[in-house]
């Protein structure tokens, strides 16, 4: 008897070794994840409709709750499968697409290329997805997983298109069984929980979904519009990713201990623009006056405190034709003399500069710059409403304001061409004759030769001087990771977690 | 006395097709539209056209107007134009956190500001009362915002006792409301004061201490009642500048309020969402300035029989205009 005694301690003592070490493998493996990630932004969301809005605080929701048939991967530039498994075209304009059948919407609806024609069909005629709706011409359900997208004409571009947010798949079933809450029933890695818009939206991890799961359980945005409230709640732990800091304080946060700051190259355009459609900027010569005026460098320490890279020409860094070699302009103020001389032999240059709040400082410093030359400039401030619709109208001589240019080369043609966000009013019928082919082009060489084209004569128009592209930043707490980040700023938050010590 | 209310209540229909009338050009007036906030950066002239066309918005403003106060008339305030959600149903979610926030801080106020205003009253002329006093000035010339942020920077920064925003924990009310409270405190502790000073000498007081009346009681139960109806309508308008104005001490600490609603809905022009939110506050404030008059009532008897003879009053005009009739 004690015998056996012994022998069960002793089994029991190595019983207790082998998963005492088996469970310290485990854990040293399997790192323990915070909880619930908190993600405090500046803007509100006020839909969970993926056609409704499109902005960076609802693309944060969207591309988390929904899948797009397409990825782009900003590292390695490139488009790779999400829903759609594979997607061919032979001419640009009939493209046809696979879809993965392990693929579930959150109510256990299978994701069907009916859900997919049924999205595309919606798009039309709303706020924020006509753009990819009204490219369509048709659709062809091949069967169940497989469609074929016919396009009015040939765009090159579309692959791209479907890669955005507002092309997230809908799931047919659930927006017709409830027009409220159904448009938020997507197939992502997180699933709407609960909501309140303009105050918070809380996300839970989707553990039915077809690929890599989410590491943390919860994601909560949090609308803080303060800059400074947001700063603190970091500080005081409140939250663990405070979005836009002021680049003032981007040296403090990173020294500060516990927190730190993650940057990404972002593609967002800072550029002054000049209404050609009228007096006094129907005067190119006063264009290039203005253009040869302006020391980027300095209006990158006076706009971002000197986080940002300068933008040579008008034209994404990271988008399709980036010219890299067009000239930029010389800033130069005897040049810029005499190109004011010609436009005004008797002097008295001026014109005024309507801006939002958040632009006036770039506003004042061209204002004190341009005085040097001679140049008088009064500044219109007005709110981000106002300001839209002025610029839509062209009620405004001149403006400064940002762009997100996206990597496919047609993303800039709302700037260059007619209507759109063309700020300038440049309406140049080389431009948009370049335009129109060079979206239908299957040539790479030839494409990006009429990209270049184009900007070489956006160069010599001066519709727009190019400032900067802001350097991006999020203050977050130590040990944040698995953001995908977006040029644009509409990171891909899915994979976001925080190891715990 | 029903007279009175009926007749209160009546006069709120005028107040509120002006206040509405007025938002609702304003909004007209003031550049942009909501349509910035609904289409894409990249839309053509005719979308946006579209969108305007779709939310009415290439129509005349006064038929617009006329359009919504006959349906708020029967009890449709319309629907955003940002979220297309019911704005009543909106409004609604948004009350309960303000009237949280709003009643905290009155609490406060309310229980640290009667006391003071009282003991600077008794002390009348002393250095406590100065302090007193200067306590309560500084409640009244510190702004919201910057003692909001005091406090964060305290109580949340530096001790981490308490959340620096948002309304998600139960803790979160504190400073938000200390903040609001602070500056109500310092008004009702100056009108309480002023308002005891009035009465505190008065023959019925000095008869009750000559009868022997404890100091305790002649303080809180004869001279604070009589003192209370400045009192009351300082508490009465706080109640109402919680509900429309505290839209700083919102945006400071993010709670989510009415406040905030409304600046938020200002920003993006929704028109339908500050219009009725607008008159949905003005409904609110105008029931309780009515509360506070009714309350004087209860507290005075002398305006209760005001209102009473001027009813009776009302009875007889009319009975001597049936003689002459007949």
């Amino acid at each position: 008897m004690r015998k056996f005694r012994c022998l069960a301690i002793c089994a029991l003592m190595v019983l207790g070794v082998i998963s005492g070490s088996a469970s310290a493998a485990a854990s040293a493996a399997s790192p323990k994840y915070k909880k619930e990630i908190i993600y405090a932004t500046l803007g509100k969301i006020i839909t969970i409709d993926p056609h409704a809005q499109s902005n960076t605080e609802h693309n944060y929701v969207f591309r988390t709750v929904f899948d797009t048939l397409l990825r782009y991967d900003w590292g390695s530039a490139t488009i790779n499968p999400r829903l759609a498994t594979s997607w061919a075209t032979d001419d640009a304009k009939i493209y046809t697409l696979k879809l993965r059948s392990d693929a579930f919407f959150h109510n256990g609806e299978q994701v069907k290329a009916s859900d997919v024609a049924f999205t595309f069909k919606r798009a039309v005629g709303t706020n924020s997805a006509n753009a990819v709706g009204i490219l369509i011409e048709n659709m062809e359900l091949v069967n169940d997983f497989e469609i074929k997208i016919v396009l009015k004409r040939p765009n090159v571009d579309f692959p791209y298109l479907l890669c955005n947010p507002n092309a997230s798949i809908m799931s047919e079933k659930a927006v017709k069984d409830d027009p409220v809450e159904g448009p938020g029933v997507g197939s992502g890695v997180w699933k709407i929980d609960s909501y309140e818009f303009g105050d918070y939206f809380r996300l839970v991890r989707n553990d039915n979904y077809w690929g890599e799961k989410a590491l943390a359980e919860v994601l909560t945005i949090r609308y803080i519009p303060d800059a400074t409230g947001r700063l603190i709640a970091l500080e005081t732990g409140e939250i663990d990713v405070c979005q836009n800091p002021d680049p003032l304080n981007v040296k403090k946060i990173s020294e500060t201990p516990g927190l730190a700051i993650q940057t990404w190259d972002a593609s967002t355009m800072t550029y002054i623009a000049m209404n050609m459609s009228k007096p006094p900027f129907n005067n190119k010569d006063f264009r290039m006056a203005i253009a040869h005026a302006v020391n980027r460098k300095e209006f990158i320490e006076v706009g971002r405190n000197g986080y940002a890279r300068e933008a040579f020409n008008f034209w994404g860094w990271s988008q399709y034709g980036h010219n890299g070699g067009t000239t930029p302009y010389e800033y130069n103020l005897d040049l810029a003399k005499e190109y004011l001389a010609k436009a005004y032999p008797n002097g008295g240059a001026k014109f005024e500069i309507t801006v939002a709040p958040d632009r006036k400082l770039i506003a004042e410093f061209l204002q004190a710059k341009l005085k040097e030359i001679g140049i008088e400039v009064t500044i219109a401030e007005t709110d981000y409403a106002g300001l839209t619709s002025t610029l839509a109208a062209g009620r405004h001589e001149a403006t400064a304001y940002g762009v997100g240019l996206n990597p496919w080369g047609d993303t800039i043609r709302n700037m260059i061409c007619p209507g759109g966000a063309n700020s300038a009013f440049i309406n140049d019928p080389r431009i948009n004759e370049l335009m129109d082919t060079a979206v239908t082009e299957l040539d790479d060489a030839k494409r990006r030769a009429m990209y270049a084209k184009i900007q070489q004569i956006l160069y010599e128009e001066a519709p727009y001087v190019p400032l900067y592209y802001a350097t991006g930043f999020l203050a977050v707490k130590e040990g944040i990771s698995g953001i995908e980040f977006h040029m644009g700023s509409m990171h891909n938050l899915s994979y976001i977690h925080m190891v715990e010590n | 006395m029903y007279r009175y209310v009926l007749k209160r209540l009546l006069l709120m229909i005028p107040v509120m097709l002006g206040v509405s009338l007025l938002v609702y050009c304003v909004l007209d007036l003031a550049p942009g539209d909501a349509v910035s906030f609904l289409a894409p950066a990249d839309a053509t002239l005719e979308e946006r056209e579209q969108i305007r066309h779709d939310l009415g918005l290439d129509r005349n403003v006064f038929i617009r107007y006329a359009e919504y106060m006959v349906n708020m008339f029967h009890g449709d305030l319309g629907k955003s134009y940002l979220t297309g959600r019911d704005v009543f149903k909106t409004f609604a979610e948004k009350v309960p956190n303000t009237l949280y926030m709003g009643f905290t801080a009155v609490f406060i106020s309310v229980i640290l500001s009667i006391p003071l205003g009282i003991y600077a009253a008794i002390h009348r002329g002393t250095l406590r009362d100065n302090a007193s006093m200067v306590f309560a000035l500084f409640g009244i010339s510190i702004p919201n915002f910057w003692l909001g942020l005091l406090l964060i920077l305290y109580f949340s920064l530096k001790l981490r006792w308490l959340p620096s925003g948002g309304a998600q924990r139960p803790e979160s009310v504190i400073l938000p409301a200390i903040t609001l409270g602070f500056g109500m405190m310092a008004m009702l502790a100056r009108t309480t004061r002023s308002s005891m000073l009035e009465v505190i000498n008065q023959d019925y007081l000095r008869t009750a201490r000559a009868k022997g009346v404890p100091e305790r009681v002649v303080i809180n139960k004869h001279a604070l009642k009589n003192a209370l109806i400045p009192i009351i309508t300082i508490i009465g308008t706080q109640i109402s500048t919680v509900l429309g104005g505290a839209v700083v001490t919102e945006t400071v600490f993010s709670w989510p309020g009415v406040g905030r609603l409304i600046v938020d809905s200002l920003n993006s022009r929704d028109t339908p969402q500050v219009t009725g939110s607008v008159i949905l506050t003005t409904l609110f404030l105008s029931f309780i300035v009515l509360l506070v008059d009714i309350l004087y009532g209860v507290v005075d008897p002398r305006i209760k029989a005001q209102y009473t003879s001027s009813k009776k009053r009302g009875k007889s005009v009319g009975a001597d205009k049936q003689k002459v009739s007949a």
